[in-house]
């Protein structure tokens, strides 16, 4: 409890900063948003903290960030095509769609990972994640190209599950 | 001269973003059923407010930094409502649009 409360807190704080922070704000002011913003990001912490998956600091590996940046730079490009896919979808007349939901099956195993995956598959050309069932994962499919399982995974998930299992093994 | 040049790519990029949000606009008009609904509105409005805020940011650069702390709070949190409303609907029996070819979540419920 006490090593998760720590990092909820402090990551709590720096985003607080994040989002006060500007060129020309007076030191006094700066410490006065800072001391409140501490008192209530340790009011939060105490309350949340619970909820948080701990994965530790060992996650803060260079070689875990550096896949993950990666893996955030894939799914930037991805979503730029996501879009332009879907536009290209809703504008064309006759609207070529082939819509069902597939199931596929995942190796990731902490929660956190799961997380990542699905938010990313939702983000992503035609796809959007409905349910997790352990393994398997439920997707909705604009335009279905494999009911198979295994060859729908590829095609879905594949480069993202691959930077992910670096980040999170 | 070089702010000038910020003021001008951060247009392009609201107005690359407000594209988006016609799109996604367009495709909850014309898609079948919820589900592609939503497909087409999550997708297109996240990467649309990206877009919108990353071009503010470049106006007002003393804001780039509030607005990339909203950007990343923005794609971590859209997804996660969109997926939490689909399985709410499917779980109350919304069903898919007919011509769909497959719905391998219903056969796992029977």
């Amino acid at each position: 409890m006490g090593g998760k409360f720590a990092y909820v807190a402090i990551l709590l704080t720096i985003i607080w900063i994040a989002l006060i922070y500007s060129p020309n704000i007076t030191m006094e002011a700066f410490l006065e948003e800072l001391v409140a913003g501490i008192i209530i990001s340790i009011g939060v912490a105490a309350i949340t903290s619970k909820n948080f998956e701990g994965l530790g600091i060992k996650y803060l590996h260079p070689k875990r960030i550096a896949y993950f940046i990666a893996f955030f730079f894939v799914f930037l490009k991805e979503m730029v095509k996501a879009n332009l896919n879907m536009a290209r979808i809703v504008l064309s007349p006759k609207l070529p769609v082939k819509p069902g939901i597939v199931e596929i099956e995942t190796d990731l195993k902490l929660p956190s990972a799961k997380l990542f995956l699905g938010n990313a598959i939702t983000l992503t050309p035609g796809t959007m994640t409905i349910d997790y069932d352990n393994n398997k994962a439920y997707i909705h499919w604009v335009y279905v190209e494999s009911t198979e399982p295994k060859k729908a995974g590829e095609i879905i998930k594949g480069k993202f599950e691959r930077l992910l299992k670096e980040v999170f093994s | 001269m070089i702010g000038q040049i910020l003021d001008y790519a951060g247009m392009i990029f609201v107005f690359i973003g407000s594209l988006f949000f016609l799109f996604g606009t367009i495709g909850l008009v014309r898609m079948p059923d919820l589900y592609n609904r939503m497909q087409a509105s999550t997708k297109t409005t996240t990467l649309g407010v990206l877009s919108f805020l990353f071009g503010i940011g470049l106006m007002q650069l003393q804001w780039m930094i509030k607005l990339l702390v909203i950007a990343l709070f923005i794609v971590l949190t859209a997804p996660v409502g969109a997926s939490a409303l689909a399985r709410a609907s499917h779980n109350a029996g919304i069903k898919l649009w007919e011509k769909s070819i497959v719905d391998k979540y219903e056969e796992r419920k029977k």
